[in-house]
């Protein structure tokens, strides 16, 4: 696994995305072999959304080529209300660029058959050959996606239970009535995330501290749901100095160190810091 | 793979109420639109980098399209980074390009040239506007008011007709402006049968009229009369149930009267400042209005931002103190929009300059005929010094533009403190009275100016030759308010005067996609009406 430490939540969405336009460049998709992005919802990926839709802005990436699944949609919720996912992922992203309507993929909290829905989801993924870059946030109890504590790390796609915490936590959005947030979601696993060839995780704040900690510092375990990562044979950990006051100081030390190598070796202009 | 079936757990829990979750979108299959590139008046705030989507005519939803439709858009066209506006909306015009609509015609004649003003206006970004019609007889009425129906834009034929303007007849003949007296109403004792007798109404009943106006079939948009004749105020209710706009102009009211109009439903004031008794402190009549307390609405009120109908002072002083009731109007007359050349106007030849009207062969401003009434010229101001360019004229007295000298034609005619001069304020070192020493005046170069056609004040604008732009760009000059404000006050806020706020004058899902692109300095680049570009090239007045 890598840990890449940023100055903040700007530098690591700079980076994030960066990394992502570099890795489609690479692939250069084609129609039949377009570039397949996981893609989370919340408060980390905005930055990186937000530059990512500034380089296709500035005509450095076209999203022509690129099958999008989302991480997680709330079950009952119109598509069109403006805390859904669908909604957050047009306002942030797909209004900006040119991806396919078709090319899009979210879970329907709205299908009458739920596990129907999830068990497509999994398919779709398979008939497009699996997802190249899973990216993801955390939660602040190390839940990756809609997979508290106690998710089986083989999880696939499937109905959750929110945690009653998760529900009081997105009153804000539901005029601060909890009456009124869905209180079930759709979700891929932990299972699915891992499947992909490659997962980045953003992590950032010093909210977030502990749950690092113990995803990347300590045993893969239920109940810090990202420490799946560790297992994961390219595994990326993207996250802000104030993620990190809770590892140990020789933990940021070294991954700090390879950094300073792999400049060395690639050239100081060809790191990724800021903008 | 054999997936689990998960307990029914989402039947037990009861998901968030929400309306048919996934109710059917019906499914054009018209062309659409994206407009990308430009900075959109949304919603109050200039977004940056948006794009509009356009179907049937309409602004659409956008995320129900590219989710429900899964479509891409069939055109997109790049705004080029200009601010994209609502179509402006004009709430009083009195005729354009030589065209008067108050003068009768055949109605193959008055369609024709309704359309050409239509068309002519879009180039000024006016994509709706209320025909106005000047105080005029029954007959008049009777025969213009049917051809004045609402209709929608094109780009083909124009800017959309929202209904007649009908400034007059009843008003008051003291504050006659450029009407005609013999055409005056005193009186409505018959309330809504009187207004309907004399416009030609065609509901019997305020509600019958009511009906009509909702689906359009209505022609009658919006009634400028004075509150204080006999059965006025008592009328205003039943226009107002009507679905007519009650607009107070033209009127003596004191400002508690003007305060009980608005009560009684009026909801606009016609050209503020002209027309009605000049401010004064201890009765500020209908301007008045501006000052209410909070607890009594406060009307929309019509301001001809040209700089010579209102000092540009007074223009900020209302703004700033009601910015949110402010609508732009131009009362513009048919001289408005003629290119340089030799007209006939009403009963008399004249020749159209670059930026004003004289009598053909003379220097004389256009202006002593009723029909056009004595007039101020004016064009479009974007200068720091406003009368920079402009000259002032009343009937018989010429004063070179010069910013004293407008200043001294704006005092009050009335000797209201009695203190044996006609200006409140004293003059030439004159101490008579109450009245503060008012030395900021050059007092040697004070004329003795009269009121010629008795309403009020010394400058007499009838109409005006401005065009609504420039009344935009005026606007911020004088007031200094934001651009969403300027750009409310042609569109925001006469169509909430009006009632049509979900379809124009706005930019959301639903409205009509009547549209104006502007440059930074507020100069129109490109129009859409309906959601066609309209060939500004192709428009020849």
């Amino acid at each position: 696994m890598r840990l890449v430490i940023r100055q903040d939540y700007d530098a690591v969405s700079y980076h994030v995305a960066k990394y992502v336009k570099e890795r489609i460049k690479e692939f250069a998709p084609t129609a039949n072999n377009p570039f397949v992005l996981g893609l989370p919802t919340g408060s980390s990926p905005v930055g990186v959304y937000r530059n990512l839709v500034k380089f296709h802005q500035a005509g450095e990436l076209s999203f022509k080529h690129i099958v999008t699944f989302n991480m997680d949609e709330y079950v009952g919720l119109p598509r069109d209300h403006p805390e859904s996912y669908h909604s957050f992922m047009w306002k942030h992203l797909f209004k900006h660029v040119d991806i396919l309507p078709e090319n899009v993929h979210i879970l329907d909290g709205n299908a009458k058959d739920l596990d129907l829905e999830c068990h497509r989801f999994e398919e779709k993924i398979e008939a497009v050959g699996g997802i190249e870059l899973f990216l993801g946030g955390i939660g602040p109890d190390g839940h990756i996606a809609f997979n508290e504590p106690g998710s089986s790390l083989n999880s696939r796609t499937r109905v959750k239970t929110l945690a009653y915490e998760t529900i009081v936590a997105n009153a804000r959005f539901f005029d601060n009535d909890i009456t009124k947030v869905p209180n079930l979601a759709l979700t891929v696993g932990v299972g699915t995330v891992m499947d992909a060839r490659e997962v980045c995780v953003i992590i950032t704040g010093a909210h977030k501290a502990l749950a690092l900690a113990k995803c990347i510092e300590e045993g893969v375990n239920h109940m810090w749901t990202v420490s799946a990562i560790q297992l994961h044979p390219r595994g990326m950990v993207v996250c802000d100095e104030d993620a990190t006051l809770e590892l140990h100081v020789k933990t940021v030390n070294y991954f700090k160190s390879i950094e300073k190598v792999h400049e060395q070796l690639i050239g100081s202009d060809n790191m990724v810091f800021h903008e | 793979m054999q997936y689990p079936v998960a307990l029914q757990l989402h039947n037990l829990i009861s998901a968030p109420s929400s309306p048919e979750p996934n109710a059917i979108v019906p499914e054009s299959t018209a062309k659409v639109i994206k407009i990308t590139n430009c900075r959109v008046l949304r919603d109050g705030k200039i977004v940056d980098k948006d794009a509009i989507w356009i179907q049937d005519g309409k602004i659409i939803d956008p995320h129900k399209f590219f989710w429900y439709q899964k479509r891409l858009p069939d055109e997109v066209l790049d705004a080029e980074g200009l601010l994209v506006s609502p179509g402006f909306i004009e709430a009083q015009i009195n005729g354009a390009f030589g065209v008067d609509f108050s003068v009768p015609s055949d109605q193959e004649t008055y369609e024709r040239d309704l359309t050409k003003v239509s068309r002519g206006l879009l180039k000024y970004g006016t994509t709706s506007y209320c025909p106005t019609i000047v105080s005029s007889s029954a007959a008049v009425y009777h025969k213009v008011l049917p051809l004045l129906k609402p209709r929608p834009g094109s780009s083909d034929s124009g800017a959309s007709i929202l209904g007649a303007h009908v400034e007059g007849p009843f008003i008051n003949e003291a504050r006659v402006g450029a009407h005609e007296r013999k055409v005056l109403q005193a009186s409505a004792n018959n309330g809504y049968h009187d207004f309907k007798s004399v416009y030609g109404l065609e509901g019997a009943t305020p509600e019958e009229q009511r009906k009509l106006r909702d689906m359009d079939l209505h022609s009658v948009k919006i009634i400028t009369c004075a509150p204080e004749l006999d059965g006025v105020m008592e009328s205003i209710p039943d226009l107002v149930k009507a679905g007519i706009t009650v607009s107070v102009g033209h009127s003596m009211a004191n400002t508690s009267e003007a305060e009980k109009a608005v009560l009684q439903g009026a909801t606009f004031i016609t050209h503020l400042f002209n027309a009605m008794p000049q401010f004064h402190h201890r009765d500020p009549g209908v301007i008045g209005l501006l000052g209410s307390r909070l607890d009594l609405p406060r009307p929309y009120y019509g301001l001809i931002c040209d700089g010579i109908h209102v000092h540009p002072n007074s223009v900020k002083i209302a703004y700033d103190s009601h910015p949110e009731g402010v609508i732009l109007v131009t009362d513009a007359m048919s001289a408005m929009g003629l290119s340089p050349g030799n007209y006939r106007l009403g009963n008399m030849n004249v020749s159209k300059e670059s930026d004003r009207v004289v009598v053909e062969g003379t220097n004389v401003l256009a202006g002593s005929n009723a029909l056009i009434g004595p007039t101020i010229w004016s064009t479009s101001i974007v200068h720091s010094d406003v009368y920079e360019e402009h000259d002032v004229y009343d009937d018989c007295e010429h004063y070179e533009g010069s910013e004293h000298s407008l200043r001294i034609i704006s005092l009050s005619v009335s000797d209201t403190d009695d203190d044996g001069d006609v200006y409140d304020q004293a003059l030439s070192g004159d101490t008579t009275g109450d009245d503060e020493d008012f030395t900021s005046f050059k007092p040697t170069s004070s004329p003795v100016l009269t009121d010629v056609n008795n309403d009020g004040d010394l400058c007499c604008p009838s109409s005006s030759v401005i065009t609504l732009d420039a009344c935009m760009r005026n606007f911020i000059q004088f007031t200094s308010c934001s651009l969403v404000e300027a750009l409310e006050a042609v569109t925001l806020h006469p169509a909430v005067l009006l009632g049509i706020q979900e379809r124009k004058g706005v930019i959301k899902p639903g409205a009509d996609a009547d549209l104006v692109f502007l440059s930074d300095d507020l100069y129109v680049k490109r129009v859409f009406v309906a959601g066609e570009e309209v060939d500004l090239g192709l428009i020849h007045v």
